[in-house]
């Protein structure tokens, strides 16, 4: 048998022949490319979380005391802060009824 | 997309676009799934196998070297899963044989001189089908075959000639 009678022999074998077009297998995977990019997600939010979680707990108790002291030192500020915030938003608000009486900000 | 080269829908698959990566997949899959129908036991495995292989393509896209064909790149991936498939598959025999040992089997009938050319491909070792079935069976040259199963040129030369050899016997045709 020379090789050329092989190759066609080979060639021949119809139950290895796919169809050149079929829509079914490129659905199928893509269906599952879709499944793998969401456990892909899934394991980098997760792994994510836990590491978030692990420096959490191993820095919060040293933190803690910080942000308790920082916030009893910077609650005037913060109160401040606050009430400037409320009027300098409710200004804004009330611009168009501030023209009417002719002050223009 | 309609009328983008392979490098381009390549690049834009790299960037993440699963339209350009469906149409890779459209345009080789005849090509993959022919190459693994070959090394597979049943249509459906080889199937199997061959979507996982498109899977692993789409997660390692990045890896592709320039003057490689995605084919080609696939193939690689596919041949790669069917050797460990045959691992698994070959350590299962083996406990399956060791549990039915002290059954009679009958013997199976020694190769038949007209077997069919499935039939003779799963005589041949792995490595040897897989060379036959890229480069006679499929039109994939020498070089890409080595590139794919990962072995040097000189040693897919001589596999396809054994496999030509033996192939020869099984099929029961003369020269």
């Amino acid at each position: 048998m020379s090789e050329d009678a092989l190759k066609a022999l080979l060639q021949a074998d119809a139950s290895a022949q796919p169809p050149a077009r079929d829509i079914g297998f490129v659905i199928a995977v893509m269906q599952k490319v879709e499944r793998r990019r969401f456990l892909d997600n899934l394991a980098w939010w997760i792994s994510g979380a836990a590491a978030v979680i692990a420096v959490m707990g191993v820095v919060m108790p040293y933190l803690a005391p910080a942000f308790i002291t920082l916030g009893d030192a910077l609650l005037p500020a913060v109160i401040i802060l606050s009430v400037a915030g409320m009027v300098a938003v409710g200004v804004w608000y009330l611009r168009p009824a501030l023209r009417d009486f002719g002050i223009r900000i | 997309m309609e009328n983008l080269s392979h490098a381009a829908l390549i690049r834009r698959a790299c960037s993440g676009s699963d339209e350009a990566f469906s149409r890779l997949v459209s345009d080789s899959q005849q090509a993959v799934r022919a190459f693994v129908r070959r090394l597979a036991v049943t249509a459906d495995d080889a199937d199997d196998l061959t979507q996982e292989a498109f899977v692993t393509a789409w997660s390692r896209i990045d890896r592709l070297r320039e003057g490689i064909s995605f084919r080609t790149f696939v193939c690689g991936i596919a041949y790669r899963k069917a050797l460990n498939d045959r691992r698994r598959f070959n350590r299962q025999v083996t406990r399956e044989t060791q549990w039915h040992a002290l059954t009679p089997q009958t013997a199976s009938s020694t190769v038949d001189s007209r077997l069919s050319v499935q039939a003779a491909l799963a005589q041949l070792p792995l490595d040897q089908r897989a060379t036959v079935s890229l480069c006679l069976a499929g039109d994939y040259s020498h070089s890409e075959a080595a590139e794919i199963l990962g072995l040097p040129l000189g040693t897919v030369k001589s596999h396809i000639a054994k496999a030509r050899e033996k192939l020869t016997a099984l099929l029961g045709v003369r020269s």
